[in-house]
């Protein structure tokens, strides 16, 4: 251990006999901070908070959607211009946070911003990642639920074969989709596993899952998970794209997800002009690592003061990326083309994952087990995502009100039960869950992920910015990401944002701000939104309260930038050295 | 049901034209030799440690110590 800051839990007698030290250490003695355990452990579990369902689902349907192999160009300019930089500013932030004593966004803000309302904007930091944790623990069932299905043989029952309408029907029943209530009710009998309604119980499995996870800590539970799940994800993948890509015909489906539609009248540069494809590019590529979610932002923050962030936060995006490219990009649309033609990949992610791929799997020669095992890997994505949205809030909770992992957990598991339960009950054509997700899980994503862009570029500033991603780097990150951070990408941001709110109030079809004024459930769930809005911002008072009077802020305000020097150094590294000489 | 194949008329029956399979494989290959090159370099760097070299905990051991700061 290096850090200043690793004395926590270390008798601090000594350290109190010097001022300069005094401010340096973490506000909760009696806590042992959480660490990660090894840099190869954090970079899988950011880069499983960031490989989910939209880089086998999204990707490859917006890619074929527009203009096939052309969307590739705005999509890596996204990535080299906003999605890599953003992803090294919210390292760089969680890891200055950390450093500071604190894991949580609010407190990480506050360290950076000296402002009484800094803190506040730590609101969306646990708002984010809960909100999108109440329906994505619900899609997280339906994963593990298909998989089941599939190895069943559920798909291969005759009605099926006989009627492909039937595997619409099959996922309206399961997932409720037809009236409100209905799965709480019971759910449809032919879609019950064990006589329990499927979607309920693959729901509470994974709703024990997670919580059993998360309860055995940042180390024991989510870096261990991931180091496993990630490997054992992309070999079920790799499995899965070897039988795609010895599909009869396949390369009429590889031609599809990547030919250039281009024709006599329509050459490339007029298929670049299309704005909308920029726009589905850069929030595909936005979404995609995660940035904004205030995720990274707590992880980073349990890295030590020199641990490596440049390298690590490439190597978690470069992994996000081949899942989604050379993995989504070359499995999901091809093989859904190959058997069922082009309307079959444009029915949204939903559409394609729920209903198209149980129809290819069920075509498909070894279709059971190569289905169950897509499902599976999808699960496996979704899991090491829902996993990473509840440990802001535990970081919150823990630091802030100072409880410990028990209380948290327990408050965190009554919460999100209520949330999940209120998109479990308002099923009807997934209003609830698509509203939480169009307001939470994209509107306030934007807002956040501006705010720590202008945070990081003007905040924090970037000559400190840059110096602290470099420091303990394993890379070294050139000046010019610090231009642009500071001023590219918050235009950019700002502009994709004007542009995707201006599409949103404007479409004739699926207008969210119609549909919030006319529709009750839309209401409803707007409403939980601001109720656990307002629970977070009555936990972050109090928190500001406490740690106000333990010094905290007052040592955080005190606090130049410049890396504190002391007895608390000299302590640990001796203590380090001593330690390997002893093995 | 029959293949997609068999049932649309459009040009992507014939397959990969040349341009798709530039495409297909540049982007294939970027994210999949920046994924290697990063794992690599995450392999072979270890991680930056104060304490990693002995003098400099000897000198840190001496200013603990009271000894003259470095």
């Amino acid at each position: 251990m290096s850090d200043y800051d690793d004395t926590a839990g270390s008798p601090p007698s000594i350290a109190h006999a010097e001022p300069a030290t005094t401010r340096t250490l973490p506000p909760d003695q009696h806590q042992p901070r959480e660490r990660w355990g090894t840099r190869l452990g954090v970079i899988m579990a950011v880069m499983g908070s960031a490989v989910g369902l939209g880089n086998f689902l999204r990707f490859p349907g917006k890619a074929a959607q527009y203009e096939g192999g052309a969307f590739m160009i705005p999509y890596f300019i996204a990535l080299l211009v906003l999605g890599i930089p953003l992803a090294w500013a919210e390292w760089g932030l969680g890891r200055y946070g950390g450093a500071r004593g604190f894991n949580s966004a609010a407190g990480i803000y506050r360290s950076i911003w000296k402002n009484r309302i800094a803190p506040y904007f730590g609101i969306f930091g646990v708002l984010i990642p809960i909100c999108v944790y109440f329906y994505y623990v619900f899609i997280e069932g339906w994963c593990l639920a298909y998989a089941w299905f599939m190895i069943s043989g559920k798909f291969r029952e005759q009605k099926f074969l006989d009627n492909p309408e039937e595997y619409n029907n099959f996922f309206a029943a399961f997932t409720g989709a037809n009236s409100d209530g209905f799965l709480v009710q019971g759910g449809a009998e032919s879609v019950s596993v064990f006589g329990i309604n499927a979607a309920v119980l693959f729901l509470l499995v994974c709703f024990l899952l997670n919580f059993g996870l998360i309860y055995r800590g940042l180390q024991r539970g989510i870096e261990k998970f991931c180091l496993f799940a990630m490997p054992v994800l992309v070999l079920c993948a790799l499995v899965v794209l070897v039988r795609v890509l010895t599909l009869p015909n396949i390369e009429s489906g590889l031609g599809y997800m990547w030919n250039l539609r281009t024709s006599p009248d329509k050459g490339l540069f007029e298929s670049l002009a299309n704005p909308q494809m920029w726009l589905e590019a850069t929030s595909q590529i936005f979404f995609s690592l995660s940035v904004g979610f205030g995720i990274v932002l707590c992880y980073s923050s349990y890295l030590r003061r020199n641990d490596d962030v440049a390298l690590s936060s490439l190597t978690s995006a470069s992994g996000n990326e081949f899942c989604e490219v050379a993995l989504g990009g070359m499995i999901t649309v091809p093989a859904a083309f190959v058997f069922l033609g082009a309307t079959a990949v444009a029915l949204g992610t939903f559409g394609v994952g729920f209903v198209t791929l149980p129809q290819v799997f069920a075509l498909m020669p070894g279709g059971q087990i190569i289905g169950a095992l897509f499902f599976f890997l999808l699960f496996l994505a979704a899991i090491t995502s829902s996993l990473s949205m509840l440990q802001p809030a535990i970081a919150l909770l823990e630091e802030g009100l100072g409880v410990g992992r028990k209380a948290s957990v327990a408050v965190l598991g009554m919460l999100t039960l209520f949330g999940s339960m209120f998109v479990v009950f308002f099923s009807q054509g997934l209003m609830a869950l698509d509203t939480i997700d169009f307001w939470v899980g994209t509107f306030c994503i934007f807002i956040l992920a501006t705010f720590q862009t202008i945070l990081f570029g003007w905040g924090l500033g970037v000559d400190r910015g840059m110096e602290e991603i470099n420091r303990g780097s394993a890379i070294r990150i050139p000046r010019f990401i610090g231009f642009m951070l500071r001023w590219v990408c918050p235009a950019y941001l700002l502009l994709v944002f004007a542009m995707f709110v201006y599409q949103a109030a404007t479409a004739d079809s699926g207008n969210y701000f119609v549909t919030l004024r006319e529709n009750r459930v839309a209401q409803l769930s707007v409403g939980l939104i601001i109720v656990v809005a307002l629970f977070f911002a009555f936990v972050i008072a109090i928190s500001v309260g406490r740690w106000r009077a333990t010094g905290q802020l007052a040592r955080v305000d005190a606090d130049d930038g410049t890396p504190p020097r002391g007895f608390a150094v000299v302590q640990t590294t001796v203590v380090t050295y001593e330690d390997r000489e002893g093995r | 049901m029959t293949l997609a194949t068999t049932t649309t008329t459009t040009s992507f029956a014939d397959g990969l034209t040349t341009d798709g399979w530039v495409i297909m494989l540049l982007s294939v290959s970027f994210v999949t030799l920046l994924l290697i090159w990063s794992l690599y370099k995450v392999m072979i760097s270890a991680p930056p440690d104060i304490g990693d070299e002995p003098e400099e905990v000897e000198a840190y051991r001496r200013e603990a110590a009271g000894g003259p700061p470095r």
